[in-house]
């Protein structure tokens, strides 16, 4: 079983360090958005890129729509590659969608990581009460009617906005990535994460984590970030990328990559 | 542009082209432009036997009657049509770019299925497959004017696409409600059970049933050897305990693994709350507890599970603590005394558990708890999802349509054909928005923006309201027509006025740049900012629409007025390539710049060489007066370098220089890099400048180097590597200087590139692709050791570093009038006192300033050591002028990435210098001197005008800023002419405004947090100084 799900979720393995990296891509993109960070890695750690299920790069059969319902099946899957794998710890990066992923994985296996190094994570997307979550629910269902109406007008509003419309290259590449995802997944995996909520079960973290946030982030507003080091149960930091943008490795890998760095020596 | 009919007809099977040629007839009878996907839908239902009219048949509402309905589908799509402008008859109106997209969505789903090909089809080449008329109009059926044409007369297309690919025999089967995903064309034939058939590669999945992933968690927690009580941690905890009870009251088999099915599940959630929150007997709970335990022991299934409910319960404010650990001893010995019992409960958060933890410490080996985190309840999923499929009409933006200024909506459909500029549009919209008030059809509209079923609702009782309505539908029309004709003349003004693109080749756009129906303004942009309260308020005012549905790709983000701007940055790079440093635009400049160049047409028509090494440095020095030595240097290198002293790559002939600039003067390197630039390629614009080390300082506001954009910031490679983004450049230009500022703060990827170019001539960007450097000169400055040590070893102590000049702001500045206190010194018979501002209201720079000043009171040997340090901190972090704490952090990091990594990146640094052609030393800047001039300068004003019994006081921060200027400005003069004119401007205001006595003491201070507004012609000073 254990290859053919690293087959199909095209695990590769890279670099020719001696500590492991897992870098996990988050909603829309697929592991081809780390490219500009790689290089700085590869001499230093051993790296495990892999694809979630809902990426355009996967085949679409594997997502079975009653299995993705919630993120355990995520954080499943994750588990079992870092097992068939043979990795008994790791340092984990993990952007949106997979923040939330390494978050429950390091509670379900608290010993396989070393650190998490959230971007643009988020443990609610809607507003509660209490907590600025940055969406409303009404607000996200018009959002949602928007995508099953015209996919393909929503990618692109949504993607300039998502990661900034001054750098052109990145707003194709995420289209591009975005517009691979079949749109039914699409749809229904935003539903699910727009559906899971975190803050309950945040403090059960305790692995160390640091929590990359940028400055203008039209999905995470800033007091997420400090919501997050707040009530996640291990030693937490918080570092303020000054670039606007959801997809800091897309559009800033330059600035990305030195705090990526300092954040996974200590 | 639209697709001729031969091509687009050679992608489609007989039958489909025969659809298509119908379409064409359509278009052709109604005089159309084009053929769009309306015509094709009009052709595909004009036979009463064709398989389009066949599902609508099968999935219609059984709500209306069949004849009606078809009636609606046949106005809505006529109706539409009419909104089309016509043109003068084609005999074969080309196929649209929307319809010919239609055609190549069916092709790819047809690839995507290969299973589902006739047999015919098998030996075609997949590039050139036929299209089926299924597919044809399974993929007509997604574009949005279609749906929303059926939308209108109450079908859905999601239902027609069904009924399309499900035999007729077989009976209507709805969209089911729940747990179903969204249909789209790609996934349709998915929805064939009989398909599902591939193996999952996953562990864990038991696909339960209706796949209820949290209670599918919870059943294998309690199979459990150890830890089999599942605790459930999250916000939606209690839900998902809920769903799992009812689930397993229900006895839905497949809940529960096959080990415990026919568990029975007790909630003794509200026993509990009782007896905890409002006191009752113990009796009470210890009977029902002591039940409990005789039906565990009695009960011949697996075993009982105890549900005890919300842990808040038991932690609550008003939960007395004796209550509590009753209750939990009470389970506890329970648990004990029975193995087949469970118990299981939940916790809206870790806190509560948290609180519940330390009340009883041992609660998770007394309990064998297992924590089970609930990220999402299920009772949601399925309520997003049966709300999906509600919304399936797929009418674009359905429930937006609510509010009565949406009437332009149907209008809007038209309107997306003509491409209006900006302003006429708007125009436009006014007379329209006032024909549509005038026409007092509020009734109308409100009828008009109903959805249709309502509509239909309101005919089926009576036909001839039926006709009414139909009437009103035409009234609509007439109304519509009004409002074409004015949107027709409104184009025709603007086509006139403002060059818009040709009619033809803009009336219809390829499918994606169809604007929708967009919303009333006001609401998309209030429910943007909502949205994305952080996005900037210019940039919501320039896109107009939101962006979330805005199916524009919105390229005009980019000019908004930000520093982002993409024309700023042009702009930098000229102003820096023409050796101005400066943005003003004051006639001295423009006449110097005009001098400078006929000098340097003179040079050239002259048979002036720039490889001469004595008019290279004559205007290198012109520039740059302070540096006589290394411009010396830099004349000599470059001019053997052209003059080709057989310097080679292997075999190759080496046409690249390399120069290194080492030692202080950042002004001075840059100035003279912007000069090599302009001498040697003769353009202005040859000068790529790229500041290596900008990710470890910080962008400070308001510095004075701001302003000239001297701090070449990051913003500019945002999305790119700087390896890309130099890459980039060199592509763009066969004649380049490339000035790296900052060499040792190189990261791995530009070193390794700048290794292989300065090895081979050839610089490879991120991806391997090489790029010639043959003419390219590489300046690349850097304040390292090497260059500093014997500069700053001079004998003066230096009062004004270049570090705290580089912190300059550009602040206003004011002129204070106080008292003289204690005994006022008078230094050099100045009557003129710089002022160091030690103690005051600027803690974030007075640490740093500390070992500066304190350098120039100090004895000598004791200022060695001083600059030594300072030397020391000048190279490991650019700006000084950072606040402390964030030194402190960086300087931390650093020390954390001292491992093998820096200094890897030292030795680089050494061998890739020791490859240069040259490398150069400037001297530093003498600040003090010039402080010196300026201040005797200013004395000497200030005598003249105030007299010489009154002193002056001048802050250390105002005097940084004017040395600042006096670095930057290009003009030997310029500092000097502003004193003459504005400061001593304001001393003879503030000589008329106040009495002056000999006690007065006068002050020029910053006004810190006010940015200079008007700067003084020539320097980066302000204008006017503030009098108070």
């Amino acid at each position: 079983m254990g290859n053919t799900l690293l087959e199909a979720l095209n695990v590769r393995v890279v670099g020719n360090g001696e500590r492991v990296l897992v870098l996990a891509h988050g909603f829309g993109t697929d592991q081809s958005a780390w490219q500009r960070i790689l290089p700085y890695f590869l001499p230093h750690f051993r790296i495990i890129l892999y694809d979630l299920v809902c990426a355009g790069s996967v085949n679409p059969d594997y997502f079975d729509f009653r299995r993705y319902t919630t993120l355990d099946a995520f954080v499943d899957d994750l588990l079992n590659i870092l097992d068939a794998l043979g990795v008994d710890r790791c340092a984990y990066v993990g952007h949106s969608v997979s923040a939330m992923i390494g978050i429950l994985a390091s509670i379900r296996r608290p010993e396989l990581f070393t650190k998490l190094v959230l971007i643009g994570a988020s443990p609610r997307f809607l507003n509660d009460h209490d907590y600025h979550g940055g969406f409303e629910e009404g607000e996200i269902e018009k959002v949602f009617s928007a995508m099953e109406a015209n996919y393909d007008a929503w990618v692109h509003g949504f993607a300039p906005l998502s990661v900034g419309a001054d750098v052109p290259a990145a707003v194709r590449e995420f289209s591009r990535t975005l517009f691979n995802m079949r749109p039914d997944i699409t749809l229904f995996v935003s539903r699910t994460i727009f559906n899971s909520d975190l803050r309950g079960v945040l403090g059960l973290v305790k692995v160390p984590c640091c929590i990359i946030q940028t400055a203008k982030d039209v999905s995470v507003p800033t007091s997420v970030a400090l919501y997050l080091k707040n009530h996640l149960g291990g030693r937490n930091t918080v570092e303020m990328l000054n670039v606007e943008g959801h997809l800091p490795h897309l559009s800033a890998p330059m600035l990305l990559a030195p705090v990526l760095r300092r954040a996974l020596s200590r | 542009m639209p697709t001729p009919v031969s091509i687009a007809r050679q992608c489609l099977t007989d039958e489909a082209a025969r659809a298509l040629d119908d379409a064409v007839g359509v278009a052709r009878r109604r005089s159309h432009a084009q053929t769009t996907s309306l015509h094709a839908i009009s052709a595909l239902l004009a036979f009463p036997s064709s398989t389009l009219r066949d599902a609508c048949a099968r999935a219609r509402s059984s709500a209306y009657s069949p004849r009606l309905q078809f009636r609606a589908l046949e106005l809505s799509v006529g109706v539409s049509l009419d909104r089309l402008p016509s043109s003068k008859a084609l005999e074969e109106p080309p196929v649209s770019n929307s319809l010919m997209a239609a055609i190549k969505r069916s092709q790819a789903s047809q690839r995507r299925h290969p299973e589902n090909f006739h047999l015919q089809q098998q030996n075609q080449t997949a590039s050139f497959l036929r299209v089926e008329l299924k597919h044809f109009i399974l993929s007509i059926l997604d574009d949005p004017i279609v749906s929303r044409v059926f939308g209108e007369a109450g079908f859905r297309s999601c239902d027609i696409k069904i009924a399309m690919i499900q035999p007729p025999l077989s009976p209507v089967s709805r969209f089911p409600r729940t747990r179903c995903p969204p249909i789209f064309l790609c996934n349709l034939t998915d929805s064939d059970p009989a398909r599902r058939t591939f193996s999952f590669p996953f562990a864990g999945v038991s696909g339960s049933g209706d796949g209820d992933e949290n209670s599918r968690r919870i059943g294998e927690v309690l199979t459990r050897k150890t830890g089999k009580n599942p605790l459930l941690i999250g916000v939606c905890s209690s839900d998902a305990l809920r769903c799992f009870a009812d689930c397993v009251e229900r006895r839905k088999g497949d809940v529960l693994p096959a080990e415990i099915a026919g568990l029975n599940l007790i909630c003794i959630e509200k026993e509990i709350s009782e007896f905890v929150g409002r006191g009752g007997s113990e009796d009470k709970l210890g009977l029902k507890l002591k039940e409990l335990g005789h039906m565990a022991e009695q009960y011949s299934g697996p075993g009982i599970a105890v549900n005890f409910g919300e842990l808040k319960a038991l932690v609550g404010d008003d939960a007395p603590g004796e209550a509590a650990s009753f209750v939990v001893s009470k389970l506890t010995s329970l648990l004990k005394a029975h193995p087949n019992l469970w118990l299981m409960g939940s916790s809206g958060s870790y806190e509560t558990y948290l609180k519940f933890l330390t009340q009883f410490p041992s609660i998770e080996e007394d309990w064998d708890l297992h924590l089970l985190p609930i990220t999402s309840s299920r009772s949601s999923v399925e309520g997003f999802c049966s709300r999906s499929s509600l919304m399936g009409s797929f009418v674009p933006f359905a429930g937006f349509f609510s509010t009565p200024t949406d009437f332009k909506n149907p209008l809007n459909s038209t309107n997306q054909s003509i491409t209006l500029c900006h302003l006429c549009n708007e125009k436009c919209e006014q007379e329209v928005s006032a024909i549509l008030k005038g026409g007092s059809t509020i009734s109308l509209a409100d009828r008009y923006s109903g959805t249709l079923p309502s509509w239909l609702l309101m005919a089926e009782p009576d036909t001839n309201k039926g006709a009414d309505a139909v009437k009103a539908k035409d009234d609509g029309r007439a109304l519509n027509d009004k409002v074409l004709g004015v949107q027709k003349k409104w184009y025709d003004i603007c086509q006139r006025l403002h060059h818009a693109p040709p009619y033809p080749k803009s009336i219809f756009q390829p499918v994606p740049q169809i604007p929708l129906p967009v919303v009333s303004e006001s609401e998309s942009v209030n429910f943007q900012s909502k949205l994305a309260g952080s996005v900037s308020k210019s940039k919501q005012v320039e896109t107009r629409s939101s962006p979330w549905f805005s199916p524009c790709p919105l390229p005009n983000l980019s000019l908004a007025p930000d520093r982002t701007s993409s024309s700023c940055i042009t702009s930098v790079t000229t102003d820096l390539g023409l050796g101005t440093l400066y943005a003003s635009n004051s006639q001295e400049t423009k006449r110097l710049n005009l001098q400078g160049h006929k000098e340097r047409m003179n040079y050239f028509s002259g048979q002036m060489d720039a490889r001469d090494f004595k008019s290279l440095w004559r205007a290198l020095a012109s520039k740059v007066g302070w540096q006589d030595e290394a411009i010396c240097a830099i004349s000599q290198t470059v001019s053997s370098c052209r003059t080709g002293n057989a310097r080679r790559h292997g075999s190759n002939l080496k046409g690249d220089i390399w120069l290194s600039f080492l030692g202080p003067d950042k002004v001075g390197k840059k100035r003279i890099a912007a000069a090599l630039a302009e001498i040697m390629f003769r353009s202005s614009k040859s000068l790529v400048s790229v500041d290596l080390g900008y990710q470890h300082g910080s962008n400070q506001s308001n510095s004075i180097f701001d302003q000239h954009e001297l701090n070449s910031c990051g913003i500019e490679f945002r999305g790119k590597t700087i390896t890309d983004y130099i890459a980039g450049e060199l592509r763009k230009k066969p004649q380049l200087v490339v000035f790296l500022e900052n060499i040792d703060k190189a990261d791995l990827l530009v070193q390794t590139s700048l290794s292989q170019a300065i090895r081979t001539g050839k610089f490879p960007d991120s991806h391997g692709r090489e790029i010639s450097i043959n003419h390219m000169i590489f300046v690349t400055t850097a304040t390292s050791k090497k260059g500093n040590r014997n500069l700053v070893s001079g004998k003066e102590p230096v009062e004004f570093s270049e570090e705290r000049i580089l912190g300059a702001k550009s602040w206003q500045m004011k002129i204070l009038i106080g008292c003289v206190t204690g005994e006022a010194s008078r230094s050099n018979g100045m009557n003129v006192l710089v002022t160091p501002r030690e103690g005051t209201s600027n803690p974030k720079s007075t640490s740093k300033r500390k070992f500066i000043d304190t350098g120039s009171f100090a004895e000598q040997d004791k200022y060695l050591e001083m600059s030594k340090r300072a030397c020391k901190a000048s190279n490991s972090y650019l700006d000084l002028n950072l606040p402390v704490e964030e030194l402190e952090e960086d300087v931390d990091s650093a020390n954390c990435d001292s491992d093998s990594l820096s200094e890897s990146s030292e030795a680089w640094l050494e061998e890739f210098l020791d490859q240069m052609d040259e490398k150069v030393t400037f001297k530093p800047f003498n600040f003090d001197a010039v402080a010196q001039k300026l201040l005797k300068e200013i004395s000497l004003n200030f005598q003249k005008i105030i007299g010489s019994d009154i002193q002056l006081e001048i802050d250390s921060e105002v005097m940084v800023q004017i040395l600042a200027a006096a670095w930057l400005s290009e003009k030997g003069g310029a500092v000097d002419d502003w004193v003459e004119q504005v400061l001593s401007k304001s001393f003879t205001e503030a000589r008329q405004r106040y009495r002056l006595t000999a006690q007065s003491l006068v002050k020029l201070v910053p006004c810190e947090g006010l940015s200079v507004e008007e700067q003084a012609p020539g320097v980066c000073l302000p204008a006017r100084i503030i009098l108070n």
